[in-house]
């Protein structure tokens, strides 16, 4: 008697539900007690007949076809009630998709240079004499692409850095730009040299950080790639057109654009790490 | 970069792979709408409203699929509904008809459902059903339409060690009813 079943415990076991070794204890005992053994008997042969009598509540068939076409209609016209939230959680998904790439930016930045230079190129392909007569009056096409003309070059050139350790940062407390005037006019060559200065600091550190994942590295190469080739083709055309301002202010936009993607790179996974 | 990305891809993915373990809203109608409309059916004895109640549940999967339990936590989320929304079929219903014709008109239309010896068997059954109190009448019929006591314990709200004896209850509840309406009809 002192090992009796309950009735729960029983009706569990009759319906499968114990455990492998708690059925296996019910079970033994079962063998040795003859009362739990009738109370095990009279629960089956009650179950079987309630199953039996409610047999027709559940056979019954179920309308599957009609319940789908119901639902179906209900589903649809909650959703041309909830149309303006899933346009929202559109637009949500597309800011989320920019969000997620801050290189996406370095990347337009990059194109909006490259568009910027072959345009001037093309600019220079159709008035020739513009370049040539540059100590003459400014010609047209050039006043179309620098509106603000009518200030010195040097101060549209403007992107000379003051020293190279400004440039290479690795806390983004400082400034995001570097683009810091430049009074008294240093020559291109200097602010070249100080440039690629910067530039060879910033790689550097890029080196000391951990490596990029392969999908970041590739982009990475990619922008790099764009803003060498922007800088090589400026280059070029400050080396032909020495004296005309514009020619060296694309090829020092060229460098800003490079040591600002590098910056950019160096802060964003510095802010990571 | 490195770790602030990666925390948001693997955030995005691990949504996914929830999304992936959530089975979508047409695959849980077709896993479910049988328990459900049984369930809804069962308490409330009428088809009409038992579909209703049925698409009410689904509705409201539709509506809180993101936050409606999924993996096996489904199926007894979707009858606790079921059961809820029968019963409060059931008030609206009774207080629109009590005592009315028609109510007498509606149970003899479900009934007419089945055939005539069966019907008569049913009517007993459903009689014994009444008899037994909450929540081992739920408990019973659910278990009766398969459900684990694993499943019972989470749609019912109780423990899951506690269902075997709700059950074993109803059983000794029902078989004393059911056999004396038995041996009267």
């Amino acid at each position: 008697m002192k090992n009796c079943v309950d009735e729960g415990t029983l009706q569990a076991w009759l319906d499968g539900e114990l455990a492998a070794n708690e059925a296996g204890n019910v079970a033994a005992h079962l063998k040795t007690c003859a009362q739990c053994a009738a109370a095990a008997n009279t629960a089956e042969a009650e179950s079987l007949m309630l199953s039996e009598a409610l047999a027709p509540e559940f056979a019954a068939p179920v309308p599957t076809a009609a319940l789908r076409q119901r639902i179906d209609t209900a589903v649809a016209g909650l959703q041309r009630a909830q149309a303006p939230e899933v346009r929202e959680s559109r637009w949500r998904a597309i800011a989320a998709f920019f969000a997620f790439r801050p290189l996406a930016y370095g990347s337009v930045a990059a194109m909006l240079l490259v568009a910027a230079i072959i345009g001037f190129l093309y600019l220079k392909n159709q008035q020739p004499t513009s370049v040539a007569n540059k100590n003459g009056s400014p010609a047209v096409p050039r006043e179309s692409v620098q509106p603000g003309n009518k200030q010195s070059p040097e101060q549209i050139v403007a992107p000379a850095p003051q020293s190279p350790d400004v440039l290479v940062r690795h806390s983004p407390k400082h400034g995001r730009r570097i683009r810091s005037a430049e009074p008294d006019a240093k020559s291109l060559a200097w602010q070249e040299r100080q440039y690629k200065n910067a530039i060879a600091r910033l790689s550097d550190a890029l080196k000391t950080q951990p490596p990029m994942r392969p999908a970041l590295q590739v982009e990475y190469e990619y922008n790099m790639a764009v803003i060498d080739s922007a800088i090589a083709t400026t280059r070029d055309a400050a080396k032909k057109n020495p004296k005309d301002p514009l020619a060296n202010q694309f090829m020092l936009a060229a460098y800003q654009s490079k040591v600002d993607f590098m910056n950019q790179i160096a802060d964003a996974r510095g802010l990571e790490k | 970069m490195h770790v602030g990305v990666q925390a948001v891809i693997d955030s995005i993915s691990s949504q996914a792979e929830g999304r992936d373990a959530a089975i979508s809203f047409d695959e849980a109608f077709t896993l479910h709408h049988r328990a459900v409309f049984a369930t809804a059916r069962a308490v409330l004895r009428d088809a009409a409203l038992a579909e209703e109640v049925t698409q009410d549940v689904f509705l409201k999967l539709y509506r809180h699929h993101d936050s409606a339990p999924s993996g096996e936590l489904l199926r007894p989320w979707l009858l606790r509904v079921a059961i809820n929304e029968s019963r409060n079929a059931i008030r609206s219903r009774n207080r629109a008809l009590t005592r009315d014709t028609a109510y007498e008109k509606t149970r003899q239309e479900a009934a007419a459902e089945f055939e005539p010896e069966s019907s008569q068997q049913l009517e007993a059954a459903r009689r014994a059903l009444d008899k037994i109190k909450e929540p081992m009448r739920s408990c019973l019929l659910l278990r009766q339409q398969g459900l684990s006591y694993r499943e019972i314990a989470q749609t019912l709200s109780v423990k899951e060690n506690y269902v075997g004896s709700l059950v074993a209850r109803a059983r000794k509840e029902f078989t004393r009813t059911y056999g004396k309406i038995g041996v009267k009809s």
